[in-house]
C-alpha cells in the first residue's frame, strides 16, 4: 500500500525539478543581476546603483509614467465594453448565446502578431497610423486583450443565481440598487480576475506598441528588452524585471488576485 | 424592446471592431496589389505566391511542429506532475504549486529574459532545446491547471479498488486514473498549442538563430518594413484566421453539443 | 541539518549536470565543421537570388563544396549581444565602423592571413578611397570593407525647397510639420542632434577650408572631433535640440522611412545613401522624382566591413569575403541592395556607366545644358585598366542616385566616421535617447494619473467612513452574532 501511493507521489518530482531549474533558478539570476554590478576595479559587486539610477532617470520614470497611464486607460476601456457585453450575454434567454460567446472570445485562439498586424493596415487605411500613436497603442491594447475581459466577466455574471436578483427587487429595490448592490458585488471576482489578466500585459507586450506606434513609444516591456537586447545592460534589465514584479504583486494584492486560484481568466478554461 | 434593439447594436458594434482588421485582411488577400485600400481585381495570385514561397512553407511548418513538441512534452510532464501534487502532502504540495504559478502571473518578457540569462550561461543559448523549454515553462502550468480540478473531481475509491482488484499500481494508474482526468489532459494539450502557436516574446529570446515562426517572421516584417513588400503574409494571415475560426467553432459547438447530451 | 546538506547536494549535482549538458553540447556545436561557415549579417544584405537576381551563398556552396549558416541581425547593438553570449558561435560577422572599432579594442576579432592581406582577391578589388581610410584608422588587419556610404536627406523636390537643406538644421522648421522622419536609432540621431548644435563651428570650418586656412586633412580630423563629441553639455544639448525637433517630426522610423517616402507619406527622410538611392529607384518607377542632398556643414561617412569573432573559421570566413570582393559578385550585390559597394575594379565601374553615363564630354542634356564631370577617380584609381574613371552627367543627376552612391570628392572631406564610445559615454547617450523618445508626456497623461489617484483616495476614504457607519448599532437587548463579509 505504502509503495504505490509513493510511486504516485514521486511523479511530482520532475515537474518540481523542471521548476527548480527552469522557473525558480532564472528569477534569481534576475535578482542577482538586478543588485549587482560592475566595480571599480571590475569585479563583481553588490550595488543598489541600479535601484537609484531607475528612481533618478526622468526617462525610465517618465516610461513608468506612461505605461502605468496606457495600461490603466486600456484596462478601463476593456472593463467598459466588456462588462456590459459580458453581461448581456450572460442574461440573455437565448439557447445559442454559446455560440455568441465563441464569437467575441474567438480572437484568444488566433495569434497575435498577425491580428496586430491586420489591425496596423486597418489604422493604416483609416490614417491613424503615424499620427496618433498613443490612440493606437490604446486601441492595439484593448484589441488584444478584450476577450481576457469578456470571459471572466461571463462567467461569473453567468452563475450569478436568479433568485438572488428576483429577492432583492421583491424587496423593493429598483434596477439600479439591485445592480448595484447586488449583481456587481457579486461580480466582482470576475472584474479582479479580468483587471489583473489586462493590467499587466498592457504594461508589457510591446508588439503591439511597437506595431501600432511604428516605433515610437516606448513601454516598460520594451525598456527591458532595450537593456538586454540593445544597450547590453543586463543588470539594469533585471531591475526593471524586479521593479515591474513588484508592481504585478503589488496589483495582484490589491486586488485580491492571489486569491484567484481557478485562473478562469488566464484561458484556463479556454478550452 | 428599446433596451434590446440597443444591446444587439452594442453586440455588433463589437463584433465589428473585433472582426473589421480580419476581414480586411481576408478582402484584400483576393487581389494583387502590394498596399492594402487598393483593388486590383479579384484574383487568386496572393494564395499562389504563398504556397510557392519555400521560406513561408518552412516557417509555418517550424511553427506547427514547435507547437507540437512542446505542447505534447508540456502534457507529459504537466499531467504527471499534476498527479504527483495531488496525492503529495501539503507541504511538498504547496512549493511547487506556488513555483507552478510564476509564469502564470509573470509577465512574458520577465520570463523570457530569465531565461535568456540562464541558457547564456551554458552552451544551449538559443538552441531548439532553449526554444522548447521556453514554450514548455510558458504551457505546462496551465496543463497543470487544467488537470487539477479533474482530479478533484474523481471517486478516490476508484483506485483502490482497482488495486484491491489486482492492479499494479502503473496499471491502475493508466486504466483507472488517466481515462478519468482524460478531458482535463486534452484541454491542456490544446491550451499549450494555443499558447505556443501564440507566443512571440518568449521565441524571440530563445529561438536557434535561423529558426523563425509566424510571430518572429512577421514583426520582422513589420520591423523592416518589408511587411507590404510580400503581401504573401496576407495570403498566409486570412488562411491562417478563416483555419482557426472554423477549426475552434467546429471543435467548440460540438464539445458543447456532446455535453448537452450526455445532460 | 542532514536534511538540508542532501537538498544542497542534490541542488549542486543538478546544476553541474546541467551545465555539463550544456558544455558538451556546446563542444560538438563550436568546434564545427571546417566544411561549415556561420554568417552572421544585417537583414536584407546579400543578393538571394530570385527575380534574375544571383544566389550568392548559394553560389559560394556550390563553388567550394560548403554548407552556410546565414543569419540576421538589426542593429550593431543587438550584434554585439549576441557576440558576447555566444562568442563561439559565428564565423563571419558585418558590423558598422564604430562597432568595429569596438569590436578591435576589446579584442574581439581574430586578424586576417598575411596571404589575404597582400594578394587576395579583396585586397586587389578593394577601393583605394576606403584602402587608406582602413589604413590610416589602422583597420587593415581585422576588418574588410563590405558597403560603404553617407548620411543625408532624400526630399521630394516637388514640395521642399532644396535651400532649406543646405543645412542639417533644416528640418527643424513648422515649414515641414509632421512631412519629415529621422532614424530610430541612437547613434544615427544624435549624429544629427549635435550637427544642429554645433552648426556655427561647423560653418565656421567650413569657411576656413574654403579660405585654405584648413587643409583637408586638418578640416576632416576638426570635423571628427565635433561629431563625435561626448561631453555633458553636448549631450544636453542635442538632447534638447532633438525633443524640440520632435514636434515637426513625423515619427521615428526602423525601416518604414522609405516607404513612405515612396507613397509620399513623407517629404524628408534622414536616410543612408543605400536607402536613398532605393527609395529615388522605387520612386521613379511610380512616376516621382525624389532628390539626395548632403548638407553642408559635414556629413557622416559609414561602412560596414567583415569581422572575424575570435576561434572563428577564418580560412572560410576568408575565402567568402574574396568571392563577395569579385567585382561581378559585388554587381550583383549593389543591383539587389542599392548600396554601394566598398568594392571597386572595371565591372563596377562599367555597370555604373551603364546606369548613369548620359553622354561624353561635351554633350548636352535634355535641357541643351553641357553635362558635367563627376570624377569617381578616387575611388577606382588603380583597380583596373581605365585611365580616367569619371561619369558625365547632367546638372541636375548630382542631386540623384549617381551622387548618394558615390559622392563626389569634395563632400569627402566634410564626412566625419563614427567613433566608439566608452562605456561611460554609451550610457549617458542611450539616456538622452530614452529622454527623448519619452519626451514630452501628454497632458492627458498627468490627468488619468491624477484622476486614478483621485479615486483610489476617495475608495479608501470612503471604505473608512462606511466602515465606521454601516456598523449598525444593534437594538438594545440583540447582540450582533456575525458581521457580513
Amino acid at each position: 500500500m505504502t509503495a504505490f501511493r509513493f510511486s504516485r507521489k514521486q511523479l511530482c518530482i520532475p515537474y518540481a525539478l523542471f521548476l527548480i531549474l527552469f522557473v525558480v533558478i532564472p528569477m534569481l539570476l534576475i535578482l542577482f543581476y538586478a543588485f549587482t554590478g560592475e566595480g571599480a576595479n571590475g569585479n563583481l559587486t553588490f550595488t543598489f546603483g541600479n535601484f537609484i539610477n531607475f528612481f533618478t532617470s526622468t526617462a525610465k520614470l517618465s516610461t513608468l509614467l506612461m505605461s502605468f497611464t496606457i495600461a490603466i486607460i486600456s484596462t478601463a476601456l476593456c472593463l467598459v465594453i466588456a462588462y456590459p457585453l459580458a453581461y448581456i450575454l450572460a442574461r440573455s434567454h437565448w439557447k445559442k448565446k454559446y455560440v455568441l460567446l465563441m464569437l467575441f472570445i474567438m480572437p484568444m485562439w488566433i495569434n497575435f502578431v498577425l491580428r496586430i498586424t491586420a489591425l496596423r493596415e486597418l489604422l493604416d487605411l483609416v490614417g491613424l497610423l503615424g499620427k496618433e500613436n498613443y490612440l493606437n497603442t490604446i486601441i492595439g491594447m484593448v484589441y488584444d486583450f478584450l476577450p481576457f475581459m469578456i470571459l471572466p466577466l461571463y462567467t461569473t455574471l453567468e452563475k450569478i443565481d436568479n433568485s438572488y436578483l428576483e429577492a432583492a427587487s421583491d424587496l423593493g429595490g429598483n434596477k439600479l440598487t439591485v445592480f448595484t448592490k447586488v449583481t456587481f458585488p457579486l461580480s466582482m471576482p470576475g472584474v479582479i480576475s479580468g483587471i489583473t489578466m489586462v493590467f499587466m500585459p498592457s504594461m508589457t507586450n510591446y508588439v503591439v506598441s511597437d506595431t501600432l506606434s511604428n516605433f515610437n513609444i516606448t513601454i516598460l516591456g520594451k525598456l527591458i528588452d532595450e537593456y538586454f537586447t540593445t544597450f547590453n545592460n543586463w543588470n539594469m534589465g533585471s531591475m526593471i524585471s524586479i521593479i515591474l514584479l513588484v508592481i504585478i504583486f503589488v496589483t495582484m494584492l490589491l486586488t485580491g488576485g492571489f486569491k484567484d486560484n481557478k485562473n478562469e481568466a488566464r484561458g484556463a478554461n479556454l478550452w | 424592446m428599446v433596451k434590446r434593439i440597443l444591446s444587439i447594436a452594442f453586440c455588433v458594434l463589437v463584433l465589428l471592431f473585433i472582426y473589421s482588421p480580419i476581414l480586411l485582411l481576408v478582402v484584400y488577400s483576393f487581389t494583387d496589389s502590394t498596399v492594402i485600400g487598393q483593388w486590383k481585381g479579384f484574383s487568386f495570385s496572393l494564395y499562389a505566391d504563398l504556397f510557392k514561397s519555400a521560406e513561408i512553407m518552412g516557417i509555418l511548418f517550424n511553427t506547427i511542429w514547435l507547437a507540437l513538441a512542446a505542447a505534447t512534452l508540456s502534457t507529459i510532464l504537466g499531467t504527471a506532475g499534476a498527479i504527483g501534487i495531488f496525492y503529495s502532502r501539503k507541504r511538498i504540495s504547496a512549493p511547487i504549486k506556488a513555483a507552478s504559478q510564476i509564469p502564470i502571473i509573470n509577465a512574458e518578457i520577465v520570463t523570457a529574459i530569465a531565461l535568456a540569462l540562464l541558457f547564456s550561461m551554458t552552451a544551449l543559448y538559443r538552441t531548439y532545446f532553449s526554444l522548447i523549454i521556453g514554450h514548455m515553462v510558458l504551457c505546462t502550468p496551465f496543463v497543470v491547471l487544467s488537470v487539477m480540478p479533474k482530479l478533484k473531481q474523481m471517486d478516490p475509491n476508484v483506485y483502490e479498488a482497482a488495486l484491491d482488484l489486482g492492479a499494479t499500481p502503473s496499471k491502475a494508474l493508466f486504466k483507472v486514473v488517466i481515462p478519468q482526468i482524460f478531458s482535463g489532459i486534452m484541454a491542456g494539450f490544446m491550451l499549450s498549442i494555443t499558447l505556443s502557436l501564440d507566443d512571440y516574446i518568449i521565441t524571440a529570446f530563445t529561438k536557434p538563430k535561423t529558426f523563425d515562426t509566424i510571430s518572429t517572421y512577421v514583426y520582422n516584417a513589420v520591423k523592416n518594413g518589408t511587411n507590404s513588400s510580400t503581401p504573401a503574409l496576407r495570403a498566409l494571415s486570412a488562411l491562417i484566421f478563416v483555419v482557426m475560426i472554423a477549426a475552434v467553432l467546429i471543435i467548440n459547438l460540438r464539445a458543447k453539443k456532446t455535453k448537452e447530451d450526455r445532460k | 541539518m542532514k536534511k538540508l546538506s542532501r537538498i544542497a547536494a542534490t541542488a549542486a549535482a543538478l546544476i553541474f549536470s546541467f551545465s555539463l549538458v550544456g558544455l558538451f553540447s556546446g563542444c560538438s556545436k563550436s568546434n564545427g565543421s571546417s566544411n561549415v561557415l556561420r554568417v552572421y549579417n544585417w537583414e536584407d544584405y546579400i543578393s538571394e537570388g530570385g527575380d534574375g537576381y544571383v544566389d550568392l551563398i548559394g553560389k559560394f556552396e556550390k563553388e567550394y563544396g560548403v554548407t552556410v549558416e546565414y543569419s540576421t541581425f538589426g542593429t550593431n547593438e543587438n550584434m554585439y549581444n549576441e557576440l558576447k553570449i555566444s562568442a563561439a558561435g559565428y564565423d563571419l560577422v558585418c558590423p558598422s565602423d564604430y562597432m568595429i572599432m569596438k569590436m578591435i579594442a576589446e579584442d574581439m576579432v581574430e586578424p586576417f592571413s598575411d596571404e589575404f592581406l597582400a594578394s587576395g582577391t579583396y585586397s586587389t578589388f578593394v577601393s583605394p578611397y576606403i584602402k587608406d581610410l582602413f589604413a590610416k584608422n589602422g583597420w587593415t588587419k581585422y576588418a574588410a570593407a563590405y558597403m560603404w556610404g553617407t548620411m543625408g536627406y532624400v526630399y521630394n523636390p516637388e514640395t521642399v525647397d532644396k535651400e532649406d537643406l543646405l543645412s542639417w538644421s533644416g528640418i527643424w522648421n513648422s515649414k515641414y510639420d509632421n512631412k519629415s522622419t529621422i532614424k530610430d536609432s541612437v547613434r544615427d540621431s544624435y549624429f544629427l542632434g549635435v550637427a544642429a548644435v554645433y552648426k556655427d563651428e561647423l560653418n565656421e570650418l567650413k569657411a576656413q577650408f574654403a579660405t585654405g586656412e584648413l587643409t583637408d586633412e586638418q578640416y576632416n580630423e576638426k570635423i571628427t572631433e565635433i561629431m563625435n563629441r561626448t561631453d555633458e553639455n553636448t549631450i544636453e544639448s542635442a538632447k534638447n535640440s532633438l525633443i524640440d525637433l520632435k514636434q515637426y517630426l513625423y515619427g521615428f522610423e526602423v525601416d518604414s522611412g522609405k516607404q513612405d517616402m515612396i507613397t509620399g507619406k513623407i517629404s524628408i527622410n534622414f536616410a543612408w545613401s543605400g536607402d536613398a538611392v532605393y527609395s529615388m529607384d522605387e520612386a521613379e518607377d511610380s512616376g516621382v522624382y525624389l532628390n539626395y542632398i548632403i548638407p553642408e556643414e559635414c556629413s557622416n561617412i559609414w561602412f560596414d566591413g567583415w569581422v572575424m569573432p575570435k576561434g572563428a573559421n577564418t580560412d572560410l570566413a576568408e575565402k567568402f569575403i574574396n568571392f563577395l570582393s569579385r567585382p561581378e559578385n559585388a554587381v550583383a550585390n549593389m543591383n539587389y541592395i542599392g548600396y554601394t559597394s566598398a568594392v571597386a575594379g572595371d565591372a563596377v565601374y562599367e555597370e555604373m556607366l551603364d546606369w548613369y553615363s548620359e553622354g561624353e564630354e561635351g554633350d548636352l542634356d535634355e535641357n541643351g545644358n553641357p553635362l558635367v564631370k563627376h570624377d569617381l577617380n578616387y575611388f577606382f584609381k588603380d583597380t583596373g585598366d581605365y585611365d580616367d574613371y569619371s561619369i558625365w552627367v547632367s546638372e541636375e543627376s548630382l542631386d540623384r542616385q549617381v551622387a548618394a552612391q558615390y559622392p563626389s570628392g569634395d563632400v569627402l572631406y566634410r564626412s566625419a566616421v563614427m567613433q566608439y564610445f566608452d562605456d561611460k559615454a554609451n550610457a549617458a547617450i542611450n539616456e538622452m535617447w530614452e529622454e527623448i523618445k519619452g519626451q514630452p508626456i501628454p497632458i492627458w497623461a498627468y490627468i488619468v494619473i491624477c484622476v486614478v489617484i483621485a479615486a483610489i483616495v476617495i475608495i479608501a476614504l470612503s471604505f473608512v467612513y462606511k466602515g465606521k457607519r454601516s456598523e449598525p448599532k444593534p437594538k438594545k437587548g440583540y447582540r450582533v452574532l456575525k458581521r457580513g463579509i
